[in-house]
């Protein structure tokens, strides 16, 4: 058997090509995703060893045990200043808890920049020091370790950032109680590898002195002992003493054990495998294809074979063998590429991550017999198929083209079954807000769809197809041809459907997100940015008014209001704001012209949509006024009076004004946000700390979720490689398959670039509709997904849910369909053209 | 292009044309130095034993293959040294086509395969000639059919149909009849004879069966790529006498 499938591969290698480069594709795809995982584990556990490696024993809190402040894993293991139980055992020479507190470093008087703790501290890490200093990850590089509570000793980080050196003073201000206090550099020690700590300023306390920032129940997880007795002995008496509430072991085996376990490999390994799942799953389809075609093609050669005497076993454990062969050489390619990929990775990684691992593991062989086993059962079911023939029926020169079998009516009523059920799951739990019931009949619905791609994707195909027809002959054939094999199309549509409709449905759930959090933050906050002009008296208007006038002149700035709270409203006890209503009417969302216009009668204030009186009672210094109200477009926005209605009263401020400032350029990143705040608040001589930007929070939100799109879009985009090799293939078999009909054209007059333009139209066709379903697919279910997310936010909210649907990247997509349908023709097309008509009228 | 005016009243010429397939010791002359003409309105049968060169001699008469030397004419145009791309354009008008089988695109309808050498030239049907055409072929009620619904004799009634519509300099015919049953192959035989008497169609027609051959109004004896005899008016027995001559 091995003999024939042998000469099969070898005899007509081109027709593998596609297959084959499907197979690696999805299985370079799946082995990668396992490399990363594993490599980035193994990454891990290098650093967090070199982190522990002085220890002679570990100690891992169990979560209950150290979110107890009364579990005894604090009494063993002990508390800053009092020594745990276990240090009384004989050959322990220390226990050191390992305790981490963020504390902000307070920046230098004449620092310009804004803190990353507070507004003017950047945040930094402290931790205790060990008795012995070999139990410290990390060597001294200058001056010694904190030796009383007045000293710190900073990392290199701190030292760099905050250009401080042995012997300069430092303030540190506590998380918990707004107190500082003055330390003396003591020593600089070197940057953690730590992968949990990257990144930010570490430093050293004496444990008294961490002691003032940890509060009164301080938590943390681990615990470092040094031993100078028998190591297994301790072991065994502080596993004993710790039962229940903390692992021990060497560095070596604790890191191994629970701490890679905790750092969320495993959930990577899911997300990734879930990608490479699809792109198997588009895999599948292609090989299927592929088999469909060649065993049609070879109908007669089985036949022939069955004639000669081979029993339909023996055919069967021929084609058997052959695609084993395919998927073991697909798969095995794969997985090289694969490990080559990675590898090149890692060593480019060495660059910023000087411990970057790489690391394999046995999980590699199931790759492997994934690749294989998709490839057998893929192309399994078209080989049986076509081994059904009998020698005699098969001899016949009957071109067999076959639509509706048995197996076909199972398929589509299973498939209209879960198309209709899954919608209808989908639907209901998502207006209840049920995410993952209905991300379940979403994925339902999608199967079915997918199933019943052979019904409504050849018509789709044909109906497209008419637009093809004033192209001529070319345009009319494509039409003709695409839609000549049912299944075949639909299959190799389908392969790429299942990618655009992911792509599509990320993209439009995606930008619904960001439209609809823009919404929120807008409605929640009327203006680009709010600054509190603490140090000024609100009282004194000359200099409210020119201190917006410097933040309205800094560059980047549009304008600038100030407001004072005047009064205060009686039924929510909130602040009744004076401004002047048209210079807030052009910064604001929260006021129209109309509004402003309706402001400037003396009596009237703004209040939010949700007030639904005709008139307000507010409670200023002088008593109480009643107001009309006037409301506003947005729902949650103070209310405000016009600063003359305000002068009428003759009242006192109630606390300090605020300005409203807007931008030029509200879709500025939250880097060129807090430049702008700092060049404001120089210009203003306004405290950085007083100004606060929605658009910072707007930036932020944009970019966690305009990069969780790109990854995924990035992700999903092997299966749509995949699926365009499958195009590519279907159309060199099928040009294979009409090489006789193709040479009748070209003898009757068809040109080349005729018959190769024919083949483009035809895989341009199959990839546009392809796409074009794909898109309407996703988009739906993106607009379902965003229903179902936004429900529970929105129910308390008065706004409804503004879908935004991509057009622009649908547009994209399909272009982008077309360009790759073409490129796919472009080896066919060629091949097909390259043949002259009389070689391929004698092709029998 | 560069186009020469043959003298010659010839539909189809050729003059000393060789050919020869592959390399040094696995080389074949398929053409051999062979200088032919046919006559508008001739219905000619070329002839010859098992790989004599007579399909190598109408694939390079109708342009579908290249000579090594020599010239070929077709009408008034010598395609010798033309462009792929010329001579496909040369084809949609000029010369008609009968395979022996696979004769019709399988997803056209019988119109629209008897329509696509015109579809492909992006000219008008005249359809009084069109008309003409089926009534005499007796196709009017197949018009609509696929090439599968259709018989093998009604298939080639379609090619032969496609082949005169556009009126071309000449109808090649590759074993017209090779597919069919005899009495069907006659009936398409004769309709081949009456195109040339009726409708002054040249046609040459590539057959190994001498009883189709006699239909013809002259017949080329063709042996190892050179041409070795003419019978002109053919009957079977004297076709198959100058077979046998052939073959001693």
């Amino acid at each position: 058997m091995w003999k024939l499938a042998i000469s099969q591969l070898k005899s007509h290698p081109r027709r593998y090509v596609a297959v084959l480069l499907a197979i690696t594709l999805g299985t370079m795809f799946l082995a990668g995703s396992l490399l990363v995982t594993s490599s980035a584990k193994e990454t891990t556990k290098q650093m967090l060893g070199a982190t522990y490696a002085n220890a002679d024993l570990l100690i891992t809190a169990e979560q209950d045990a150290y979110l107890d402040p009364e579990s005894a894993f604090y009494d063993q293991v002990g508390w800053l200043e009092h020594p745990g139980d276990l240090e009384t055992i004989s050959g322990v020479a220390e226990v050191y808890p390992l305790l981490q507190v963020g504390t902000g470093l307070v920046l230098p008087e004449d620092s310009a920049r804004r803190g990353s703790f507070d507004a003017d501290a950047d945040f930094l890490l402290a931790t205790n020091t060990p008795d012995d200093t070999s139990l410290l990850s990390t060597p001294i590089t200058a001056g010694t370790l904190p030796r009383g509570d007045t000293e710190i000793a900073v990392d290199t980080t701190a030292a760099e950032r905050h250009e401080l050196t042995v012997g300069d003073t430092v303030t540190l201000r506590g998380l918990i109680e707004d107190d500082e206090t003055e330390f003396t550099v003591s020593g600089i020690v070197d940057t953690s590898g730590d992968p949990t700590a990257i990144g930010a300023m570490a430093a050293y306390l004496t444990p008294s002195a961490l002691a003032a920032f940890t509060g009164d129940d301080p938590i943390y997880t681990m615990g470092l002992v040094r031993v100078d007795g028998d190591l297994d002995a301790v072991l065994q008496q502080i596993t004993t003493a710790l039962s229940g509430v903390a692992t021990v072991n060497t560095p070596e085996v604790q890191i191994s054990e629970s701490l890679i376990n905790k750092l969320g490999f495993d959930a990577i390994t899911v997300v990734l495998g879930s990608f490479a799942a699809i792109a198997l799953l588009v895999m599948m389809l292609v090989i299927n294809n592929t088999f469909s075609v060649l065993v049609a093609q070879r109908t007669r050669q089985y036949a022939l074979q069955r004639v000669l005497g081979a029993t339909r076993a023996q055919i069967r454990k021929s084609v058997l063998a052959e695609t084993l062969l395919i998927g073991i050489i697909g798969s095995v390619i794969g997985i090289v590429a694969a490990i080559g990929l990675i590898f090149g990775l890692i060593i480019l990684a060495q660059r910023w991550v000087a411990r970057a691992t790489f690391a394999i593991d046995a999980t590699l062989l199931w790759v492997l017999l994934a690749g294989v086993l998709i490839t057998v059962v893929a192309a399994w079911a078209p080989a049986s198929k076509a081994m059904r023939v009998s020698p005699l029926a098969a001899m016949r020169p009957v071109p067999a083209v076959t639509v509706g079998s048995q197996a076909g009516i199972v398929r589509l009523v299973l498939g209209a079954l879960a198309l209709i059920g899954g919608t209808a799951v989908m639907l209901l739990f998502a207006f209840h807000g049920d995410i993952g019931m209905a991300i379940l009949g979403g994925a339902i619905s999608f199967l079915g769809a997918l199933l019943l791609g052979v019904l409504f994707v050849p018509a789709v195909v044909y109906g497209l197809g008419w637009a093809l027809r004033p192209i001529g002959v070319p345009g009319k054939m494509a039409q003709l041809n695409s839609v000549r094999n049912r299944s075949r199309t639909a299959a190799t549509a389908t392969a790429l459907i299942i990618g655009t409709t992911l792509v599509a449905m990320i993209l439009t759930g995606g930008r619904t997100v960001q439209e609809n959090t823009d919404q929120l933050l807008a409605t929640s906050f009327p203006v680009d940015v709010y600054a509190e002009l603490s140090d000024i008296d609100p009282a004194d208007s000359q200099r409210l008014e020119e201190t917006t006038r410097a933040v309205a002149t800094t560059p980047g700035v549009a304008a600038a209001v100030p407001l004072t709270p005047v009064a205060t409203t009686v039924d929510q006890g909130e602040h009744v704001m004076a401004g002047d209503p048209k210079r807030i009417a052009q910064i604001s969302a929260a006021l129209t012209e109309q509004d402003a216009a309706a402001l400037a009668d003396p009596g009237t204030v703004l209040v939010s949509n949700r007030y639904d009186y005709e008139t307000l009672t507010a409670q200023t210094s002088q008593g109480p006024v009643e107001l009309d109200a006037v409301q506003s477009e947005l729902s949650s926005v103070t209310a405000i009076v016009s600063t003359a209605t305000a002068a009428a009263w003759d009242a006192e401020p109630l606390g300090p004004a605020v300005a409203w400032i807007a931008v030029d350029d509200p879709e500025m990143s939250a880097t060129d946000m807090q430049d702008l705040i700092t060049s404001m608040a120089s210009n203003a001589e306004v405290s950085a700390g007083n100004f606060e930007s929605p658009l910072i929070i707007r930036a932020t939100y944009q970019q966690i979720i305009g990069t969780v799109m790109l990854t995924v879009v990035g992700l999903l985009a092997i299966s749509v490689l995949i699926a365009f090799v499958g195009v590519a293939n279907t159309l060199a078999l099928s040009a294979l398959e009409r090489t006789r009909e193709n040479s009748l054209l070209r003898a009757l007059g068809l040109t080349k670039r005729g018959l190769r333009a024919m083949l483009s139209w035809e895989a341009v066709l199959i990839c546009a509709v392809g796409a074009i379903l794909g898109c309407a697919l996703g988009m739906f279910y993106g607009w379902v997904g965003s229903v179902a997310i936004f429900t529970p936010i929105l129910e308390d909210q008065a706004d409804t849910l503004a879908v935004s649907l991509p057009w622009a990247a649908i547009i994209g997509i399909i272009g982008t369909a077309v360009l790759a349908g073409l490129i796919a023709s472009v080896a066919p097309s060629h091949r097909a053209a390259k043949l002259s008509p009389v070689e391929g009228l004698a092709t029998a | 292009m560069t186009t020469h005016t043959i003298t010659a009243p010839s539909a189809v010429a050729a003059q000393s044309i060789t050919k020869t397939y592959g390399t040094d010791d696995t080389q074949v002359t398929a053409l051999d130095d062979v200088s032919v003409a046919f006559h508008p309105g001739d219905f000619t049968a070329i002839m010859g034993p098992s790989g004599s060169g007579k399909s190598t001699l109408m694939h390079c008469l109708a342009g579908l293959d290249t000579v090594d030397s020599g010239q070929v004419a077709i009408g008034k145009t010598v395609i010798t040294g033309m462009s792929d791309h010329q001579l496909t354009i040369l084809r949609r008008k000029h010369v008609g086509f009968i395979f022996q089988a696979f004769n019709l695109v399988p997803t056209l309808s019988a119109r629209d395969n008897i329509l696509l050498p015109l579809d492909l030239a992006g000219t008008k049907v005249d359809q009084a000639w069109f008309d003409q055409i089926i009534e005499v072929l007796g196709l009017g009620d197949r018009l609509a059919h696929h090439p599968h619904e259709l018989s093998g004799g009604q298939q080639q009634r379609v090619a032969v149909a496609r082949a005169l519509l556009t009126r071309p300099d000449v109808v090649f015919a590759d074993e017209p009849t090779g597919a069919l049953d005899s009495a069907t192959g006659t009936e398409v035989l004769q309709l081949l004879a009456r195109s040339a008497r009726d409708m002054g169609q040249t046609i040459i027609m590539v057959t190994h069966d001498p009883h189709a051959a006699a239909y013809a109004d002259n017949v080329v004896l063709l042996k190892d790529g050179a041409i070795v005899g003419r019978v002109e008016d053919p009957t079977a027995d004297t076709v198959l006498a100058a077979l046998a001559e052939l073959g001693a």
